[in-house]
C-alpha cells in the first residue's frame, strides 16, 4: 500500500514535466523517425515509398557533405568548449579575489549571453567584415595585416567560435566561479598553512575538487555548440566554399532548400545518435568521478 | 515544538504571497491565452486584423471580405498592402475586399510559404514568390492553374497577359503565377570614376566595356587608389551562381527551347555546364578576382552593395532591383547620381537573365475566384499606375518599359532597351538544388580546392544524379 | 621574488584579466549602441568615426514603422509563462528523481536529457504539422509549450544536482513532523533551493527570450517575438545595419535588466550541488 502510494507520488509529481516535453516531442520523434525510412519529399505530390534502410546507406557511403559538415561541426565544438573552459577558468579565479567593483563587473561581464544568438550574427558580422569591420581596422592599428575572416577558407572557422566564444564563455564563467566559491575553505586554508604554493593549490586541490562542476558544464555547452545554428546561419550560411558548414545548416538546406526531406531526417537521427554518445561517454565519467 | 511552528507560520505566509501572485500570474496568462491576440495596426510590416465590412456590393456577386498575402519587400509588397489595405487603399475603395499583406525576408518567406503550402493550410490567398520556387510549387500541385481559373470563372476580368511585357519572364509561368516585376541582371558603373581615370572614349564619355576582354582591361585599369575596379558576391548561392552564370550565358552560341536550355542543360535535360565554354567562363571569373574587392568568396548581396555604395568597386554586375538604391540620398549618399547603368558584358552573342516576382493563387485558398481577381487587377494598367504610385520602382507593362518619360525617371532603366535575348533559369522543380551543386562547384574551384575542369565535371554527374532521380530522363 | 612583489604582480594579473575581459565582452555591445546611433553615411568608414552626432532614426523606424513594442510585449508573455512553467514542472520532476528510487529513473532521467538534443531545424517542419493540426498556430500556448520542452530538461539536471547534495535527513525530520513527503519538500527544501530556481529560472528565460528559429515558423504577426523581428533586418537588398543593430540593444535590454537584478543569487545557485561550506 505504502509501495503504491509512492508510486502515484512520483507520478503525479513528474507528470507535468513529462505530460509537456512528449506531447510536444513524441509526434516529431515518430514522424521523422519514419520519414527517414522512406523516399519522402515534401513537395512530391506522390506518396512516399518505404525504401527502408536506404537512407541510411546512402548517407555513410556517398555523403561527402555530411563528413565535412561532421568535421566542421566537431571543430568548431572542440575549439569553442576549449576555449571556453580555459578563459572560464581563468575569468573565475581572477574574479575570485577580492577587488573594488568585482560585482558590477561580474553582472557586465554576463551581457554576451543574454543577448540573441541572430543579433550576436549580425554585429559580429559587421565586425568582421573584411573592407568597412572594426576588427581589421585593430590589426592595421597594432600593425598586423588585414584578414578576410569570413571570407577566408582557412579562418572562417576560428571567428564563427570566436562569435561563439564570446557569447558563451559567461555562462562557463558562471559554473565555474560558483563552483569556487562554494568549495569549502578548510582544506585549502591547511595547505596554505602547509607552505603549498599557488601553482600547487590549482593543480593538486581547486582542480580536482571543480572536477564534478566542470563536467557538467561542459557537457551542457558540448550539447548546445553540436546544435550551434543560428551564428552560422547569419554570418556564413556555411562559406566561404563549405569551411563553416555544420550539420544542422546541411540538414536545414537538405529539408528547405532541396526538400528531401525524408533523407534529412535520416541525417537528423545519425546526428542525434552522435550527440548522444558523445554525451553518454561525458555523463558516464561524471558519475565516475563522483 | 513552538519554534517549528513559528516558522511554520512564517514560511506559510510567504507560501500564501507566493501563490497569491502565482495565481495572479497564471489567471492573467490564462486570460492572454484564451482571448484572440489583437494585432497591432500598421504601416511597413504589420497586418491589420480586423475585417471590415464590405460596402454594398455589384448586385450580382458577392465578393470575399477578405483575401491574405504573404511574400517579401523584394517584391514590392509594401505597394500591394497599401494598394489592398481598408479604408484607403486602391484596391478595396474599387471592389471591398481587403487584402492583407505580411512581409519577410527572402528565406523566411519561402520557408512560411513551403510549410503553408504543403499542409494544404488555406491561410494564404495569395503567394508571391521568386521565380524559380514557381515550379517547385506547381509540380508539387501546390498552385491552381491560372487558365483553369478563367475558364471557370469567366466573368472576372481575364490576366492582362498581352499588356505585360515578357522582357521580365517567359510565358511558360503563366500557367501558374503573373509576373509583377522587372529583375534582370545589368552593370552598374561609375561614370566619375571611368572619367578619372581615363577610362574613356573620344567624346570623353566613359568607355562601357562591351566584351568580357574588354570587362577585364576596364577593371584592371580602375583598380588603384585602394580600390577595385569590381565587386562580387561569391558568397552566397543566388549571388555566386549568378556572377558565373552572366558570363557563361555571353560566351555559348548554341540556340536552343527557351526555359528548358539556358546553357546549364541542353533539351534532353543532360547537363552542359561544364563543356569547354563554362570552363573558360570559370577561369576568366577567377582571373578578374585579382580586381575585386577582398573577401569576395564571403559576401553576399548585403556587403556586396555595402561595398559598391561606399565607393569601393567601380563596377558592379548583379540584379537591376538592388539597384534602385544606388541613386537615393538616404540610402547611398556617398554615390547619389553617379552610376550609369548597362547591359553585361557578353563574348559570343549578347544574352541576358531575367527573374523576378510572381503571384499565384494557393490551391488550398477559400477564395480562388477573388485571388484571381486580385492579380488580374494589378496586371492591370491601373493596377500598375497604382504600384508605381505607392512606391514600387519597377515596371512590368509595355507602356511603361516602352515609354521614354517613365524611363528617364529611373536611370537604371536606361540599359533595359538594350538588352536583346532573354534567357531565363531552367524551369524545374530541382532548380535550386541544381543551382546550390553548380555553386559549391564554383566554389570549390575559387578557393582552390578543385581545378575549375575537375569542379565542374563532378557537379555535372551530381546535377545528372539529381534530375536521374527525379525522373527526367524516362 | 618577494612575497610583496608577488603579491603586486598577481594583483595586475587579475586586474588586466578583469578588465581585458570587460572590454572584449562589452565592446560588440557599444559598437552594437554606436551603430544604432550613427548616421548612415558614417556606418561604413575606414577609419571608423567615433565622434559623431547621433540620431535616432533608428529606434524611431523600430517602435513607430515597425510596432516594436507590440512584440516586445509578446516576448514578454511567452517568456515569462514558458519560464515559470518549465521551472515549476522541473523542480517537481527533479524532487521525484532525487529522492524517489524507482524502476526506470535513469532512463527517464536520460531521455528527458535526449530531448535537449534534438537541434531544433530538425523538428520544425513536425512541429508546424503539429501545431497546425491541432489549430495552435499563432497563439502563445504553441510558443510556450515549445520553449518549455527544449527547457525542461536543464532545468530538471541541474534541480536534480542541487536537490541531491541536501541531505534527506532534513525532510525527514519535517515528517516526523507531520509533513508528508511532498510537504516536506515544499516548505523545508524547496526555501533552501532558492539560489538554484533563480538560476534556472533565468537560464530558461534566457533561452525562451531569445529563440528563433521556432518563433519564425509558428507565428504571425500577432504573435511574433523580438528575436524573428531581429531577423528580418536582412533582407535581400541588404542588412539594415541600423535598425538591426537598435533591435539588438532593444532585445538584449531586458535580459541584461533582469540578470542584473538576480545577479546576487545567481552565483549561489549555479553550483550543481558541491560540497556546502
Amino acid at each position: 500500500m505504502q509501495q503504491r502510494k509512492q508510486y502515484l507520488t512520483v507520478l503525479f509529481l513528474i507528470l507535468p514535466a513529462f505530460a509537456i516535453v512528449f506531447f510536444i516531442a513524441i509526434y516529431p520523434t515518430v514522424y521523422s523517425f519514419v520519414i527517414s525510412l522512406e523516399d519522402f519529399s515534401i513537395t512530391d505530390p506522390a506518396p512516399a515509398n518505404f525504401i527502408w534502410a536506404q537512407n541510411y546507406v546512402e548517407l555513410f557511403l556517398n555523403d561527402d557533405r555530411m563528413r565535412n559538415a561532421l568535421f566542421n561541426t566537431v571543430s568548431i565544438t572542440a575549439i569553442a568548449v576549449t576555449a571556453e573552459l580555459l578563459l572560464g577558468l581563468i575569468l573565475a579565479f581572477a574574479f575570485n579575489q577580492n577587488f573594488p567593483g568585482n560585482g558590477i563587473m561580474r553582472s557586465a561581464i554576463l551581457m554576451p549571453m543574454m543577448t540573441t544568438s541572430v543579433c550576436v550574427g549580425i554585429i559580429w558580422r559587421l565586425i568582421f567584415n573584411p573592407n568597412f569591420g572594426i576588427a581589421n581596422y585593430f590589426l592595421s592599428v597594432v600593425g598586423l595585416p588585414p584578414l578576410l575572416w569570413l571570407s577566408d577558407v582557412k579562418v572562417a572557422l576560428f571567428a564563427v567560435s570566436l562569435a561563439d566564444i564570446w557569447q558563451w564563455t559567461p555562462f562557463m564563467f558562471l559554473i565555474l566561479f560558483a563552483g569556487i566559491r562554494s568549495l569549502p575553505v578548510a582544506p585549502f586554508e591547511a595547505a596554505k598553512i602547509d607552505g603549498a604554493s599557488n601553482w600547487q593549490l590549482l593543480w593538486r586541490l581547486y582542480l580536482p575538487m571543480l572536477k564534478r562542476v566542470v563536467l557538467i558544464a561542459v557537457i551542457l555547452r558540448i550539447i548546445d555548440v553540436l546544435k550551434i545554428f543560428d551564428i552560422v546561419y547569419v554570418m556564413t550560411k556555411g562559406g566561404p566554399a563549405m569551411s563553416t558548414d555544420t550539420v544542422t545548416m546541411y540538414i536545414y538546406r537538405v529539408s528547405f532548400d532541396h526538400f528531401h526531406t525524408g533523407y534529412a531526417a535520416a541525417l537528423s537521427w545519425v546526428f542525434l545518435v552522435i550527440i548522444m554518445l558523445a554525451s553518454a561517454v561525458f555523463l558516464r565519467y561524471v558519475r565516475y568521478a563522483e | 515544538m513552538s519554534s517549528t511552528q513559528k516558522v511554520g507560520r512564517r514560511k506559510f505566509l510567504k507560501y500564501a504571497g507566493a501563490a497569491i501572485v502565482a495565481a495572479g500570474v497564471v489567471g492573467g496568462a490564462g486570460y492572454y491565452l484564451t482571448r484572440p491576440p489583437v494585432g497591432p495596426t500598421s504601416t511597413e510590416t504589420m497586418a491589420t486584423t480586423t475585417v471590415m465590412e464590405s460596402p454594398t456590393a455589384t448586385p450580382t456577386e458577392t465578393l470575399a471580405a477578405r483575401l491574405n498575402l504573404v511574400g517579401t519587400v523584394e517584391a514590392h509588397c509594401y505597394a500591394k498592402k497599401e494598394i489592398g489595405a481598408a479604408p484607403d487603399g486602391d484596391y478595396f475603395k474599387k471592389t471591398g475586399t481587403e487584402v492583407v499583406v505580411e512581409q519577410f525576408p527572402y528565406d523566411p518567406t519561402h520557408e512560411r510559404e513551403v510549410l503553408e503550402l504543403s499542409t494544404s493550410s488555406p491561410t494564404y490567398d495569395i503567394i508571391c514568390s521568386d521565380n524559380f520556387w514557381i515550379p517547385e510549387y506547381s509540380s508539387a500541385g501546390w498552385l491552381w492553374s491560372l487558365d483553369e481559373l478563367h475558364s471557370m470563372y469567366p466573368d472576372v476580368p481575364e490576366i492582362d497577359w498581352n499588356g505585360i511585357s515578357w522582357i521580365g519572364s517567359h510565358e511558360w509561368y503563366k500557367h501558374y503565377a503573373a509576373h509583377n516585376d522587372l529583375c534582370v541582371v545589368l552593370m552598374a558603373y561609375r561614370k566619375d570614376l571611368f572619367e578619372k581615370y581615363g577610362v574613356t572614349d573620344t567624346g570623353g564619355k566613359p568607355k562601357i566595356p562591351v566584351s568580357w576582354d574588354d570587362y577585364k582591361t576596364t577593371i584592371k585599369d580602375l583598380t588603384r587608389d585602394g580600390n577595385y575596379g569590381a565587386v562580387y558576391h561569391l558568397g552566397g548561392r543566388d549571388a555566386g551562381y549568378t556572377d558565373w552564370l552572366v558570363r557563361r550565358q555571353g560566351m555559348a552560341s548554341v540556340k536552343g527551347p527557351i526555359g528548358v536550355y539556358d546553357y546549364v542543360v541542353d533539351e534532353k535535360w543532360n547537363p552542359i555546364f561544364n563543356d569547354s565554354k563554362g570552363v573558360e567562363a570559370l577561369e576568366m571569373l577567377i582571373e578578374d578576382l585579382k580586381y575585386a574587392v577582398p573577401g569576395y568568396l564571403g559576401i553576399d548581396y548585403p556587403e556586396a552593395i555595402a561595398a559598391y555604395q561606399n565607393g569601393k568597386a567601380a563596377t558592379f554586375i548583379t540584379w537591376s532591383v538592388l539597384m534602385f538604391e544606388f541613386d537615393k540620398p538616404d540610402v547611398a549618399p556617398l554615390i547619389v547620381g553617379k552610376s550609369g547603368y548597362a547591359p553585361p558584358p557578353y563574348s559570343e552573342e549578347p544574352h541576358f537573365i531575367p527573374g523576378g516576382w510572381h503571384m499565384g493563387v494557393n490551391k488550398a485558398s477559400k477564395n480562388p475566384k477573388d485571388a484571381y481577381r486580385f492579380i488580374s487587377y494589378i496586371i492591370s494598367a491601373e493596377g500598375q499606375q497604382a504600384m508605381l504610385n505607392h512606391g514600387a520602382v519597377t515596371a512590368y507593362r509595355k507602356e511603361f518599359l516602352e515609354d521614354p518619360k517613365w524611363i528617364a525617371k529611373y536611370p537604371v532603366m536606361e540599359a533595359v532597351p538594350k538588352l536583346k535575348n532573354p534567357y531565363p533559369f531552367t524551369i524545374t522543380g530541382q532548380w535550386v538544388e541544381m543551382q546550390r551543386i553548380i555553386y559549391e562547384g564554383i566554389a570549390a574551384a575559387i578557393s582552390g580546392k578543385k581545378k575549375p575542369q575537375q569542379a565542374l565535371d563532378d557537379a555535372s554527374d551530381e546535377v545528372h544524379d539529381v534530375l536521374e532521380k527525379a525522373g527526367y530522363y524516362q | 621574488m618577494s612575497h610583496k612583489v608577488k603579491t603586486y604582480l598577481s594583483n595586475l594579473a587579475v586586474a588586466f584579466i578583469a578588465i581585458s575581459s570587460l572590454v572584449f565582452a562589452l565592446f560588440p555591445f557599444y559598437w552594437a549602441v554606436a551603430t544604432s546611433i550613427k548616421p548612415n553615411e558614417l556606418l561604413f568608414q575606414v577609419p571608423p568615426v567615433w565622434v559623431f552626432e547621433p540620431t535616432t532614426k533608428n529606434y524611431e523606424l523600430v517602435f513607430k514603422d515597425w510596432k516594436v513594442a507590440n512584440f516586445l510585449t509578446n516576448s514578454v508573455i511567452v517568456t515569462s509563462i514558458s519560464s515559470l512553467l518549465c521551472v515549476g514542472a522541473g523542480t517537481l520532476a527533479a524532487f521525484a528523481l532525487a529522492r524517489f528510487k524507482f524502476r526506470g529513473r535513469e532512463s527517464l532521467a536520460s531521455e528527458l536529457l535526449s530531448i535537449r538534443m534534438f537541434p531544433p531545424v530538425v523538428v520544425a517542419i513536425p512541429i508546424f504539422i503539429l501545431a497546425y493540426y491541432l489549430n495552435l498556430l499563432n497563439t502563445y500556448t504553441i510558443l510556450v509549450l515549445v520553449y518549455a520542452t527544449f527547457n525542461i530538461p536543464i532545468v530538471t539536471i541541474i534541480m536534480r544536482s542541487f536537490i541531491d547534495e541536501i541531505p534527506i535527513e532534513i525532510e525527514e525530520s519535517g515528517m516526523i513532523d507531520g509533513c508528508t513527503r511532498v510537504t516536506a519538500f515544499l516548505r523545508i527544501t524547496l526555501p533552501l533551493c532558492r539560489d538554484a530556481i533563480l538560476s534556472v529560472l533565468v537560464l530558461s528565460a534566457i533561452f525562451s527570450w531569445n529563440e528563433f528559429l521556432f518563433g519564425t515558423i509558428l507565428t504571425r504577426m500577432e504573435t511574433r517575438t523580438l528575436p524573428v523581428i531581429a531577423g528580418q533586418t536582412m533582407t535581400q537588398r541588404g542588412i539594415d545595419w541600423g535598425p538591426a543593430a537598435a533591435l539588438t540593444v532593444i532585445t538584449a535590454g531586458p535580459m541584461l535588466l533582469f540578470g542584473m537584478l538576480i545577479q546576487k543569487y545567481l552565483v549561489r545557485g549555479m553550483t550543481f550541488g558541491a560540497v556546502k561550506g
